[in-house]
């Protein structure tokens, strides 16, 4: 009845559960709440252990006889729950906390229900009467693991779409509602909800209206339908909405800041409305006949809007009945969304030639327009926390050209964006080769004298050719000595590479140069003068995160561009086939030296880029920043995104970067979370969470060497 | 026929103390099929290597289109005309059958870097041109609704056709052949060495393989040279080597000749 894969799975869960018990991670969360009073983070931490664990042991055996899942994860979670009653027991009867320092508040806990638990009568003083053997607390923690397990045994059975569906919802909802008061501020839920409906609206109209026909309606018209809608919403809005609302900036926040549009008053704004409405409404117009990927995009957005202004009616505090409309939001859309974009493209595939490129150009119009805009909205602190995704994202995009592509093992990949960072600093600021050869202390001196003496000094736009060219330079020369090198032997020599650059950043030798352990500082922020906008023109500054946003933005569609035309052409082949097999490329003709040493350039190219950028967002750079440990960030989310794979490698930047820096209250535990991570992606799903998909050619291929339609049916 | 395309003049190669290759001499004319035979461990698969440049042998010449190609890299001697299968099928597993095939096409595209970033028409029309070729090997090898499948899904049959088409896509003068046939069931066999006669015949291809299976060697071979102990012990027309009684010995000791003959 009970497997030995139970045995095993359980006495790992156990394990690991612990182990995180003793490290004390219910005290370390005890003052986080999902939803406020309703549900503390340790309680979810406590059901996805159980759960879990209930469901590890279950997994192996979906396939047997009906009840044995659901047996082997009620063993496997009573199991976790016997180990956790004698170790409340442990607790209370001796004082722990000699061996494992951080571990307090185990009685009462959320493991004992808050209930306090008593194994033996505390003899009653004067004030306090007799206080009895109590345990509630631990008999409700068994009956809880026991459902627990119960329910994981049962879900095991469930179509796997179905586990996806619900267990990314409710996830997402977890941690949405920990990261609440980041992004609660973006869109209010009347501006989202006009947003949607708009878009909404357009969707269903243009769906029907394609639904009733035989012969599909022209885009021109689905599209003026679309407008149609939109500036029919915007009209309703003008009703519904205040001039305070207006003034306010509200809906138009975005574009409202831009100053032109300010100077043309309430009629910018109300043209700026029918314009951004007459656009929402020509997108969902057109979505139902797009491109998957344009689809898909679109009406994820359309769901986060409504989440997002979900989100900002609870104020601080997100209430239950909020957190539940917000999975249920989520569920509908993550199990409609796919579905519905796949009828979208099989619509798609039979336009014309002309209407898929109007269709792409529209949605890619949209989108370049929600990104430019996205900053107003994010507000400062969350644009830090994307950009640094932003950034993670495009490294790893880079370093994925080495490892994903080419299969060579890089762990000096720092040393390329140390370059980067440190050229674009020594170029723009005050030091021994831009002051006309005067060693300077630019903490002791004015800056009139700083303008005075180093008429080096070149602006950020200049250094950052040479900086990116320099990065691919030495990341080129790196490799030559290496290239006979293969697998761990190239990846010690690499990750020496990276030292020795930290070496000379950090020498006192070259102090006056790159300002040794001090690094350099301040370098000065970016900006562009734009001659247009009146006499003065405009000046945009990259001063801030909000601003950086668009540098980076800029930045990784370059670096997303270039990689990808590159792989999938005769360069990434050879690089694929190095990796594959490096012999037999070589016996194709392929220039084994060549490639690889293509593959170094564009690779650290890449980290330049990043690296410069980076520079100039910090406003300095420090040599305690570029240490073997980014190298290693910068790996392990290649590793879990899927090495080889674009949307992989972003998504891997999400969940590395992204997360830890959104739970900033996870700190202590981000390390334990990163390695435990790794350790699980690499266990079940080796290839990483979206492994790259190999290309689909055949179809096209077959048309080109048989030019007659397919279907001549 | 006549005209002399690979000429190995003594080559030795060793490893250690080990000569693999012994002072090999052996010529292959152009349009011709022909076979290398002997015992495991007699070198066969070593001489191949030497050949394609994975080992450099320590002496002799290899006289290729009458220009030295010892020494050369792997790479360069695959631009010369000479391409391969491998006796244990060495596909590029990760990618798609149609990519194994544009990999293989890799000498004849001129496509840079910049190129196909930038996205030249000049590239993109090379590039389609490619696809284009390399369906139609798809279809010569009959893999043609399994382009998009990846290589190492394939049945091993189709990975051995597969491997072939990757050869093919070089376009070489000579196609040398590593046990095309093994692990195959003797339906499988003949339908292979149709295909081979059909690669000479077709496009006039010169093949020089290394086979185990005695009816197909015999059957398709017009020379077929013997090796054991990393010598050559005899050459020449089929019904000539079933007969040398050096040969005979190589493979049954001292036994009677007509084993041999009986197989063929």
């Amino acid at each position: 009845m009970i497997k030995k894969s139970t045995f095993q799975r359980g006495i790992l869960a156990n394990g690991i559960v612990l182990l995180l018990t003793l490290t004390g991670i219910f005290n370390t969360f005890a003052k986080q709440e999902v939803i406020p009073e309703k549900l503390s983070l340790n309680t979810v931490i406590i059901i996805a252990m159980v759960g879990i664990t209930g469901y590890a042991c279950a997994y192996p055996l979906r396939k047997g006889k009906p009840l044995e899942p659901m047996v082997n994860a009620i063993f496997a979670t009573l199991w976790l729950a016997v180990m956790w009653v004698a170790l409340v027991w442990l607790y209370s009867t001796i004082d722990m906390r000699f061996i494992f320092q951080n571990l307090t508040g185990l009685n009462p806990s959320p493991l004992t229900f808050g209930e306090t638990v008593r194994f033996v009568a505390v003899e009653a003083t004067e004030i306090d009467p007799l206080l009895p053997i109590e345990f509630g607390g631990l008999v409700k923690l068994i009956i809880f693991c026991a459902m627990m397990g119960a329910i994981s045994g049962f879900a095991v059975l469930l179509s796997l779409r179905l586990q996806l569906i619900v267990g990314v919802s409710a996830v997402l909802t977890v941690v949405l509602s920990l990261i609440s008061t980041k992004i609660n501020g973006i869109i209010t839920l009347p501006d989202a909800l006009a947003f949607v409906t708009a878009f909404g609206l357009a969707y269903l109209v243009s769906w029907f209206l394609n639904n009733r026909r035989t012969t599909p309606l022209p885009q021109w018209l689905l599209m003026a339908v679309g407008a149609l809608v939109g500036a029919f919403v915007a009209v309703g809005l003008l009703f519904v909405g205040t001039e305070e609302a207006f003034a306010r900036g509200g809906i138009l926040r975005g574009i409202g800041t831009a100053p032109q549009i300010i100077d043309m008053g309430l009629r910018g704004l109300i043209g700026g409305l029918f314009g951004v409405f007459a656009l929402t409404g020509v997108a969902g117009a057109l979505a139902p006949k797009a491109e998957r990927l344009s689809h898909n995009t679109s009406l994820y957005f359309v769901m986060m809007l409504i989440v997002l202004g979900l989100l900002n009616t609870g104020g601080r505090k997100l209430p239950l009945e909020t957190a539940l409309l917000i999975f249920g939001v989520l569920t509908l859309g993550i199990a409609l969304i796919p579905s519905l974009g796949k009828k979208a493209e099989s619509q798609f595939v039979q336009l014309a030639r002309g209407g898929k490129l109007q269709s792409r150009g529209i949605f890619l119009f949209v989108l370049a327009g929600v990104v430019l805009v996205a900053p107003q909205f994010m507000g400062v602190s969350l644009a830090n926390n994307i950009n640094l995704i932003i950034l993670y994202a495009m490294l790893g995009i880079g370093l994925n050209v080495m490892i994903g592509y080419a299969g060579l093992l890089d762990l000096g990949f720092v040393a390329s964006i140390a370059i980067g960072a440190y050229t674009v600093g020594i170029l723009t600021g005050p030091n021994i080769l831009t002051c006309n050869g005067v060693a300077i202390n630019p903490n002791l001196i004015t800056l009139d004298e700083i303008n005075q003496l180093c008429t080096g000094r070149i602006d950020f736009w200049g250094a950052l050719p040479i900086a990116v060219i320099l990065s691919a330079v030495t990341g080129m020369l790196l490799g030559v000595p290496v290239l006979g090198l293969r697998g761990d032997y190239l990846a010690i020599v690499t990750l020496g590479f990276g030292e020795i650059i930290n070496r000379i950043i950090y020498s006192d030798k070259f102090k006056p140069l790159m300002g040794g352990a001090q690094g350099l500082s301040p370098i000065p922020v970016p900006e562009i003068f734009l001659p247009i906008g009146g006499e003065e023109g405009i000046n945009l500054v990259f001063g801030n995160a909000t601003s950086v946003f668009y540098l980076y933005i800029f930045a990784i569609l370059i670096a997303i561009f270039v990689t990808y035309r590159l792989s999938i052409s005769r360069q990434g082949r050879s690089w694929r086939a190095i990796r594959a097999d490096e012999d037999v490329a070589e016996a194709m003709g392929i220039h084994t030296v060549r490639t690889k040493l293509m593959a170094f350039m564009v690779s650290s190219a890449i980290g330049g880029l990043g690296g410069a950028i980076l520079a100039a967002q910090l406003q300095s750079v420090t040599p305690e920043n570029y240490k073997l440990a980014f190298s290693i960030n910068v790996l392990a989310l290649v590793i879990i995104g899927g090495m080889g794979s674009i949307p992989g490698v972003i998504l891997g930047a999400v969940v590395l970067a992204g997360l830890p820096e959104l739970l900033r209250e996870l700190e202590s535990y981000r390390l334990l979370a990163f390695g435990g991570l790794l350790v699980l992606v690499m266990l079940v799903k080796s290839e990483g969470l979206l492994p790259p998909a190999p290309p689909r050619l055949s179809e096209q291929a077959r048309l080109l060497t048989h030019p007659e339609p397919a279907g001549t049916d | 026929m006549g005209e002399l395309l690979l000429h190995a003049m003594t080559i030795t190669k060793r490893f250690g103390g080990l000569t693999a290759v012994n002072a090999v001499e052996l010529k292959i004319e152009r349009g011709m099929i022909a076979s290398l035979i002997g015992p495991n461990g007699a070198g066969k698969t070593t001489f191949f290597n030497c050949i394609t440049g994975f080992y450099t042998p320590e002496e002799g010449r290899i006289m290729f289109n009458n220009r030295d190609i010892r020494g050369l890299r792997t790479d360069q001697i695959a631009y010369r005309g000479i391409a391969r299968t491998y006796q244990n099928i060495r596909l590029f597993g990760a990618m798609t059958a149609l990519e194994n095939i544009l990999v293989g096409m890799h000498i004849h595209l001129k496509a840079t870097p910049i190129g196909s970033v930038l996205g030249f028409s000049r590239t993109r029309r090379e590039e389609r041109e490619a696809l284009k070729e390399a369906y139609r090997l798809l279809e010569f090898v009959g893999l043609g609704d399994k382009g998009d499948l990846l290589a190492s899904n394939l049945a091993y049959g189709f990975q051995r056709r597969l491997e072939v088409a990757r050869a093919l896509a070089l376009k070489p003068q000579l196609l040398l052949l590593d046990e095309p046939t093994a692990g195959m069931n003797p339906q499988e066999t003949d339908e292979m060495m149709e295909f081979i006669r059909n690669l000479r015949d077709k496009l006039n291809l010169t093949i020089f393989l290394i086979e185990h299976d005695m009816k197909l060697v015999m059957s398709i071979s017009d020379q077929v040279s013997v090796m054991d102990y990393g010598t050559k012990i005899s050459e020449g027309t089929p019904a000539y080597v079933q007969k040398d009684p050096a040969v005979i010995k190589a493979y049954l000791g001292s036994a009677p000749e007509e084993v041999l003959s009986e197989q063929a």
